[in-house]
């Protein structure tokens, strides 16, 4: 089951997705990254059935490419998640995508990021931190606590490894392999594909 | 209101007149050149002369229908939009579907299909635009492609439409060389319009496509100097005779 994590900071976004892919109890892939680069600043992490999410993410980014060709301008991070609610809520009436994402972006003009919390019954929220999966269950309490408003991207990264250790930890099913991306005013990067392993005290290996 | 009547219809003599009519509305157009250099591709195009109260800025004839490929017309701006919107959203939905780039070619059989389909179809008349189109091929090479209303294509090396067709086709075919590097081909580019733009330098707008780039609009200052250079060069020529 995917685990999503995302929050914002000081003048970015950080988001987590787990890296596996899998089909009842095997593991097809442990390599997936789930966050997908929607344009220049904005991605979108999905979680639930591997196709549905595919499918439904390339319509999104299809879609944004054409606003920004047609109108020489990027959609904001806002305009997109209504857009992507409204996607989502017109599908479920009909062929509902099994879909549950976090739309995170930073807007120039602003110069501020943001993260919204879409799920596949077609609800949005704008938040500061929030999560998908079972994650969920475990990262919200965290979160609660030790998130504050503007924390710079040391502490934030330290926040989300926190988050990320707990996830591993209390999941019986593993999930050890994350991806963390990172949204700012340069652009979408790769932190860090981190390789959590419990057993070990608190030691988080780094993969690259 | 009946539609049941097409528009464009054989003439006794085998002309499609409505098409025929069509390509007279381009010729009324602005001018557009497109020259295809060695590594490079250059459009150019003639500015209606805005009024004193329009934003110039506005009037945009080169434009971009995906990240690599641009296009530029001449005729009606109006049946222009229709016909890049149609292009713009093909070339996402390509991409949807196949995940990669769209490839010029197809863009350019897309487009032309669309300017064909307007001469069999009941009730509609033929679009009043001829396009050229840019950018590079599968294999990095580049192409420029023309279009116009009967729905041909072909690829060119360097092609002119619009109002002074005929005048910058013999000016490019004299001058025209095969391979030349960006500054000989933006050169050509500025040189062909330069002739036959009556407003000079001000009214012409340069638009340098380098492979796997986004476009670059070449800035007012600089057309100015090349003009220059060549207004030089021509009083050089004519003291020395």
């Amino acid at each position: 089951m995917d685990s999503l994590v995302g929050f914002v900071g000081k003048n970015y976004v950080l988001m987590a997705g787990d890296t596996n892919a899998g089909r009842s109890i095997m593991r097809l892939k442990d390599d997936f990254d789930k966050l997908v680069q929607i344009d220049s600043h904005k991605i979108l992490a999905k979680s639930g059935e591997i196709g549905d999410g595919n499918q439904f993410c390339n319509l999104i980014i299809r879609n944004v490419s054409l606003y920004r060709i047609r109108n020489e301008t990027e959609l904001t991070t806002k305009s997109v998640a209504h857009y992507t609610r409204r996607q989502l809520a017109t599908a479920i009436r009909k062929n509902p995508y099994s879909v549950n994402l976090l739309l995170g972006g930073y807007d120039k003009k602003d110069q501020k990021g943001s993260l919204y919390y879409l799920d596949y019954l077609g609800s949005s929220k704008k938040i500061n931190y929030g999560a998908h999966g079972y994650a969920a269950l475990f990262v919200g309490s965290i979160l609660d606590r030790f998130w504050k408003e503007d924390l710079d991207f040391e502490d934030g990264l330290e926040l989300m490894k926190k988050c990320l250790r707990e996830v591993e930890k209390r999941l019986i099913i593993g999930t050890r392999c994350f991806l963390i991306k990172m949204i700012n005013s340069d652009g979408i990067s790769v932190v860090e594909k981190v390789m959590i392993n419990s057993e070990k005290k608190n030691e988080i290996e780094e993969e690259n | 209101m009946s539609y049941d009547r097409a528009i464009t219809v054989f003439s006794p003599d085998g002309h499609l007149i409505q098409v025929e009519y069509a390509l007279e509305a381009v010729k009324k157009g602005t001018t557009a050149v497109g020259v295809k250099g060695k590594e490079v591709l250059v459009l150019g195009v003639e500015k209606k002369s805005t009024a004193k109260l329009q934003d110039p800025r506005t009037v945009r004839k080169i434009v971009q229908i995906d990240d690599h490929i641009c296009m530029t017309f001449a005729g009606l701006t109006a049946d222009s939009r229709i016909l890049i919107n149609k292009a713009r959203f093909e070339c996402q939905s390509y991409k949807y579907y196949y995940e990669d780039p769209i490839g010029i070619e197809y863009i350019t059989r897309y487009i032309a299909k669309t300017q064909q389909k307007y001469t069999q179809s009941v009730g509609v008349r033929p679009f009043g635009v001829s396009t050229l189109i840019v950018g590079y091929d599968s294999k990095g090479f580049p192409k420029l492609y023309q279009t116009d209303p009967s729905g041909n294509f072909s690829s060119w090396k360097a092609s002119c439409i619009g109002r002074s067709e005929k005048p910058v086709k013999e000016f490019l075919e004299k001058n025209y060389v095969d391979e030349m590097d960006e500054e000989q081909t933006v050169r050509l580019t500025i040189q062909s319009l330069v002739e036959v733009v009556e407003s000079g330098e001000k009214n012409i707008d340069i638009a340098i496509m380098r492979k796997n780039k986004p476009i670059e609009f070449l800035g007012r200052t600089r057309i100015a100097e090349i003009v220059k250079e060549f207004e030089e060069e021509k009083k050089r020529k004519e003291e020395e005779d």
